[in-house]
């Protein structure tokens, strides 16, 4: 068994279910996505058991998500361990009491996208003003999917009611007036239908692509 | 003679919930035909042809065949009274059909919900069953008032154009033609017919959607002194009669031209009082539609 090898089958051991992915993309690479949930552990068994060292953490905004990517060199290898979370809550551990050199990456990153690394020993602004209020964040760009603007409204009837449009109750009065059923059996009454069409749009990650709260039946943006 | 036959008829989102005249004229116009329409039971959006189909295909095809399976355990063919729901209806039916790896992907998504595409029956425009089940005779027999003194021009819509080949195309289309004729109605050319309303182009110009696509339109039926426009669509009907709103009041262009559907037409041939089916209902005024039937 190879090195590599031998550090995915650690990090399948040792992280479980904080695995999203494992991909080995070309020799000497290893990328591993995780939940950020598991970001110490991950550096901590790279760190104490492959005796790994970390190049640098590189920040990604994904539009909706930020993305850190830990680069971990291990003798000529590189592990890049990738997680990722909402803008709105961007908060993350700090890796600063396994790897005290993160300290100023950490922080910079802090500065440059706005992420709070919980933990910190001294999250003061490192390369820009302290004056500069704290939501100015250079390289943190506004929410942003796939979904224009234009439609925005499709997508959200779509996934809130399964039909664009609802009945309203001027028309549920107009439609009596006409003989008609008060509306017809769509996802719109039948909530066991719209159960199955949210299903469908889950499980093909329609929702995920487009960036959908469920919560508060909209897009988490425009 | 009589036909008889059930469908299973998917009326898509917007007649039900904006033009609802549309479904009332058709319920009179197929029980006086003795067409039964079975409802659908959790159908959802068929979904759109525009905006779902181009975002996500999984989806839009998941969702597709979520609802002809819906239609295939009534073990009825699927009558569609919108343009746009037959796009993807039809459309979703004939790739699911051809496609055995696609089928595969698709079930796998639909069947934990108790749900399976098996690809056994046909989606119809409303269009199609009044031509071919009803039939251009028992429509013409059938019309107690000959609507001889209405002009009207046609506009068919562009998914109307959906058809399995090419050389299919126009076959629609011209069902249309005939069966307006059935009701006595004059059709006026004007030259435009196959041009888009702008309904789908308001989603990313509107002033292009009314200005250079519908008013192009409307200035050209203005030229033949039509009664009214005849169509097949409900997206199509909103963009001309809340257009023609938009068109007065922000470029202050005005037509007032009355649009109505095709069903609403045949309904009127039918001799069924146009207070029953809520042809009023409709934004443009259609007084000029009502004198001619007098």
């Amino acid at each position: 068994m190879s090195s590599e090898e031998q550090i995915t089958e650690a990090l399948r051991k040792g992280l479980g279910e904080y695995i999203v992915k494992i991909s080995k993309p070309r020799e000497n690479r290893l990328n591993i996505t995780i939940t950020k949930e598991g970001i110490q552990q991950a550096i901590k068994l790279l760190v104490e058991n492959y005796d790994a060292r970390l190049a640098t953490i590189s920040a990604v905004d994904k539009g909706l998500d930020i993305e850190l990517i830990y680069h971990m060199s291990i003798k000529g290898a590189v592990i890049n361990v990738k997680t990722e979370f909402p803008k709105e809550e961007p908060k993350i551990n700090t890796i600063t009491n396994i790897v005290s050199g993160a300290n100023w990456i950490e922080r910079e990153i802090m500065d440059l996208f706005g992420v709070t690394f919980e933990g910190h020993p001294d999250p003061r602004r490192l390369i820009l003003t302290p004056e500069l209020p704290k939501e100015q964040t250079p390289l943190k760009g506004p929410m942003q999917g796939v979904v224009t603007p234009y439609q925005k409204p499709t997508v959200e009837a779509l996934l809130s009611q399964g039909q664009l449009f609802p009945i309203l109750s001027v028309t549920k009065k107009q439609r009596t007036e006409l003989k008609l059923p008060e509306a017809p059996p769509t996802t719109l009454v039948n909530m066991e239908a719209l159960d199955e069409v949210q299903k469908v749009a889950k499980t093909v990650k329609f929702d995920e692509k487009v960036g959908f709260d469920w919560k508060r039946k909209k897009l988490r943006y425009g | 003679m009589q036909a008889e036959k059930t469908y299973a008829v998917f009326w898509g989102c917007q007649i039900p919930s904006r033009i609802i005249n549309i479904e009332a004229a058709a319920r009179r116009v197929f029980a006086h035909f003795k067409i039964n329409l079975q409802e659908i039971d959790g159908a959802s959006c068929c979904p759109d042809p525009v905006v779902c189909a181009l975002l996500d295909r999984e989806v839009w095809i998941g969702l597709a065949a979520r609802n002809i399976a819906l239609a295939e355990n009534l073990g009825l063919d699927m009558m569609t009274v919108c343009n746009g729901c037959y796009e993807t209806l039809f459309e979703a039916n004939h790739l699911l059909r051809e496609d055995e790896e696609l089928r595969k992907q698709v079930n796998e998504v639909i069947t934990p919900l108790g749900k399976k595409f098996m690809g056994n029956i046909e989606v119809k425009h409303v269009i199609e069953v009044l031509h071919n089940d009803i039939g251009i005779k028992m429509i013409k027999d059938a019309t107690s008032n000959p609507l001889i003194n209405l002009n009207v021009v046609l506009h068919p819509g562009c998914h109307l154009f959906r058809s399995k080949t090419p050389y299919d195309a126009t076959k629609k289309p011209e069902m249309l033609e005939a069966i307006v004729r059935a009701t006595g109605a004059n059709i006026v050319p004007y030259g435009l017919e196959k041009m888009c309303c702008g309904y789908p182009n308001r989603l990313a110009s509107e002033e292009v959607s009314l200005k250079e696509m519908l008013a192009t339109k409307l200035e050209k039926v203005i030229e033949t002194n039509a009664d009214c426009i005849v169509l097949t669509c409900p997206a199509c009907d909103l963009q001309f009669e809340y257009g023609q709103i938009e068109l007065k009041r922000k470029y202050n262009l005005d037509y007032k031209v009355p649009v109505i559907h095709v069903l609403e037409l045949i309904a009127l041939s039918l001799g069924i009082n146009h207070k029953e089916f809520g042809l009023e209902n409709h934004r443009i005024p259609v007084s000029k539609i009502l004198e001619k039937l007098r």
